[in-house]
């Protein structure tokens, strides 16, 4: 496996670190494997870890004096223990009716694509979950095969059904939660993506692999709990 | 054993320390606004410093108690009434099965924090009782208070409790000084942009909630051809969003942001912050 190399570290705020790393075709699963890593091993005083597209944030519960022994902490980590996190492949339901996709007509209005070749090209391909955020549970998932690339709604839908599978940019999104959101919603999900009774409340983690399957509204109708 | 909620007021939840190590789920730290106010009340009646209470914002509320217990209030100074007659928030307040307990006029800052002596029994989401309202998620019901709930007490007790030092009173000076750091993006900005960030006085907006302030002033400068990757975000972090306004991130910030950091609050000044209203105006005070 390549090797990672810390890029730079600069301080944000007076209490928190953030790593960059250098480009590499690891560097996402490098993020992620070294936060799981710090999250079971936390630095000392470390209150809480973020991970982001190209670095990682280690936040203190006090002022950071000296940067150099978690610098050094987070260097050995990137050259042995940080695992390729653990990836799972899940297959989603997704219900493109209009009923449950408001976004679909305009957002092939926007785009020039048609409604079928939109959806074929957006069941038919595997997406990787980069990361989650913008709210709990909010799945930010890449493709390698995407022709759509749709700037976000000028103005943001004040809720949007939990469960919605949206796309913004090049990227698609599942919102985990009912919440106010912005991106185009072209169909609907009737699985569960956030249950906080369990160890692991959420279906989706970071690295896991994700393909939609399409299903009519009856059966999202019945699927959904 | 629980208050009665009579009157919510208009944004009362549950919050307590905050909800950390859980960012790679996207979930935002949340907690209390003004720490210091929030860990005086609790100090106040025997509790955990970061046990959670509630945060009560711009309008009070007014709550029947229905077993004998101990609470405190901190932070916004408001007129308290029990059974309508006027209280010393010095001490610690006794409430008597049945007593009312009320919250009149907001006289300054804008959160207060009502500790009660053995906590609150809402359930722990991703180890906090904190509220995070717009994803419906911990706190009582994953909401804010509204008239007629039942808010469940875990282990109510009437203690001695300590007063409040005489000095902890919320003081809303002309201009609100608030130490920072220079932002992770800031050799992004050109260097008369950085000045003036670093050298104007801002007014609070009426746009500002626990998720963030926008902040008024001279707009500025957005670095030319700029593009970042997400990257961890903390409360405190002034972005400049790209007309050049700026929006302060708080307690319930999405854990990540794509806009550049210009600045970024010192973590134990937030809690001023948490007492601005609206047409404060704030001065960064930046170490380089």
């Amino acid at each position: 496996m390549s090797t990672i190399r810390i890029k730079k570290v600069l301080a944000n705020g007076d209490c928190a670190l953030t790593f960059y790393l250098a480009k590499s075709e690891h560097r996402l699963a490098a993020i992620h494997g070294l936060c799981a890593a710090l999250r079971q091993r936390p630095l000392p005083n470390m209150i809480n870890v973020i991970p982001g597209m190209a670095d990682i944030t280690v936040v203190f519960d006090q002022v950071v004096q000296n940067p150099e022994p978690s610098i050094e902490v987070i260097e050995r980590l990137l050259q042995n223990d940080w695992q390729t996190c653990s990836s799972q492949t899940h297959e989603i339901p997704v219900c493109y009716h209009p009923e449950l996709a408001p976004d679909l007509h305009s957002v092939c209005e926007q785009s020039g694509m048609e409604q079928e070749a939109l959806i074929k090209q957006h069941y038919e391909q595997e997406y990787q979950v980069s990361m989650l955020g913008f709210l709990p549970g909010f799945a930010y998932l890449d493709g390698a095969h995407v022709s759509w690339n749709i700037p976000r709604k000028s103005s943001p839908r004040l809720k949007v059904a939990a469960g919605s599978v949206a796309i913004a940019g090049q990227q698609t999104g599942i919102y985990a939660l009912e919440s106010p959101g912005g991106w185009h919603v072209i169909g609907r999900t009737p699985v569960t993506m956030i249950d906080w009774g369990q160890t692991q409340p959420m279906l989706l983690n970071p690295m896991d692999k994700v393909r939609f399957k399409p299903i009519e509204l009856e059966a999202f109708k019945a699927l959904c709990p | 054993m629980s208050l009665s909620i009579i009157q919510a007021g208009s944004f009362t939840t549950v919050q307590d320390g905050g909800r950390f190590m859980q960012a790679h789920w996207g979930v935002p730290v949340s907690g209390f606004m003004d720490k210091v106010s929030a860990q005086l009340a609790n100090k106040m009646v025997g509790n955990q410093p970061c046990q959670g209470l509630l945060e009560i914002t711009w309008t009070g509320l007014e709550l029947i108690s229905n077993v004998a217990c101990t609470v405190a209030v901190a932070g916004a100074e408001f007129n308290y009434l029990v059974n309508d007659r006027p209280v010393n928030t010095d001490q610690v307040i006794h409430l008597n099965q049945g007593d009312c307990f009320k919250m009149g006029h907001l006289e300054q800052g804008v959160r207060a924090y009502l500790a009660v002596a053995g906590g609150l029994d809402v359930p722990l989401i991703a180890g906090s009782q904190s509220t995070l309202s717009v994803a419906g998620m911990g706190g009582y019901r994953g909401r804010a208070l509204r008239a007629g709930d039942e808010l469940p007490l875990r282990k109510p007790a009437v203690v001695n409790g300590i007063s409040k030092p005489n000095w902890k009173k919320i003081q809303t000076p002309d201009i609100l000084v608030v130490r920072a750091k220079p932002g992770p993006e800031v050799n992004r900005f050109d260097t008369a942009t950085i000045r003036q960030a670093f050298g104007q006085v801002y007014h609070l907006s009426q746009d500002c909630n626990r998720q963030g302030f926008r902040l008024i002033a001279d707009s500025l400068t957005h670095p030319t051809d700029f593009s970042m990757k997400s990257s961890g975000l903390l409360p405190g972090s002034l972005q400049v969003t790209p007309d050049g306004q700026t929006i302060l991130a708080m307690a319930d910030a999405q854990t990540t942001g794509g806009y550049p950091r210009i600045l970024v609050v010192n973590q134990d000044e937030l809690h001023k912050l948490a007492q601005a209203r609206p047409h404060q105006q704030i001065y960064f005070f930046v170490e380089v």
